[in-house]
């Protein structure tokens, strides 16, 4: 049996591996938007975030074997996907969003204002691939640095710059455009 | 975490895949293993067929050098017995 076998629980030895016994499409359900998420914030294009987020989870499926528990697998995920995220802007080099482009929100910004979250997600875009990845694991999936040192396996150091950097970067675009009377 | 951290948790939440999604991941998965039994398949029919071709060749090649050597011994045959009845002609009288 083969844990792609759809509603199927996953062979004797990866069920073991694995805590819970769930089939291949339990898990790419329970976990879709995780990987959706991280790559569309990064990649700012959903057929592309499709598209890395489907290679991901089928290079899940080639694993599945070896994950040892949920923590595992998610840990796995977010890996997965941050490298494949970067490897993709990497390699097709593609532009940021310009600022120009961005439409200016309106004033008093809200913490649920979908214009001010779309505004952010656009400046987001603008910043080069290993910050980015970066800000969407901090603010996305709440990692703390050092977690995220360890999935992008770089020096904590490094990755407490490029959040700061990016954060700076973020805020400063903001009090150019004035958004929020500089409040933020 | 300040203001601008907290509109940024906001504007990064996770966001819903697509409608369909692990469907077509699903698709996409069993279409990958099943090319992968498609090579395996290929690969091993190609195992059997390279020997097998192989041992076919050797056999024609070996029919060949039978039927020359036949044909050579058969000409040596054939010279043999002129020259021998050469030989074992009677002289001519003067």
């Amino acid at each position: 049996m083969h844990p792609l076998d759809l509603d199927l629980p996953m062979p004797l030895e990866a069920a073991e591996a694995a805590v819970p016994l769930r089939s291949f499409r339990e898990i790419v359900t329970a976990h879709q938007s995780l990987v959706f998420s991280i790559a569309l914030h990064t990649l700012r294009n959903r057929a592309l975030a499709e598209e890395v987020a489907q290679e991901v989870f089928l290079r899940l499926s080639d694993r599945l074997g070896g994950i040892q528990s949920e923590a595992h697998l998610v840990n796995w995920l977010r890996t997965v996907t941050s490298r494949l995220c970067i490897d993709e802007l990497r390699s097709h080099g593609r532009k940021a969003l310009s600022l120009e482009a961005v439409p200016e929100p309106a004033a008093e910004p809200h913490p649920r204002d979908p214009f001010l979250s779309a505004h952010l997600r656009h400046l987001v875009g603008e910043l080069p691939p290993p910050v980015r990845v970066a800000l969407v694991l901090r603010y996305q999936e709440d990692l703390d640095p050092s977690e995220i040192a360890r999935i992008l396996q770089e020096p904590l150091p490094t990755i407490k710059s490029r959040l700061q950097r990016g954060l700076q970067a973020l805020r400063d675009s903001f009090k150019t455009l004035g958004v929020g009377h500089g409040r933020l | 975490m300040d203001d601008f951290e907290l509109h940024l948790t906001h504007a990064l939440r996770r966001q819903e895949a697509p409608a369909g999604f692990a469907d077509r991941v699903l698709l996409a998965a069993r279409a990958r293993r099943q090319r992968r039994w498609g090579w395996l398949a290929a690969a091993s029919l190609a195992l059997m067929i390279l020997p097998a071709g192989y041992a076919y060749h050797v056999h024609t090649e070996r029919q060949r050098a039978e039927a020359q050597l036949r044909l050579a011994l058969s000409i040596t045959s054939g010279k043999l017995n002129l020259a021998f009845k050469h030989l074992n002609a009677e002289p001519e009288q003067p």
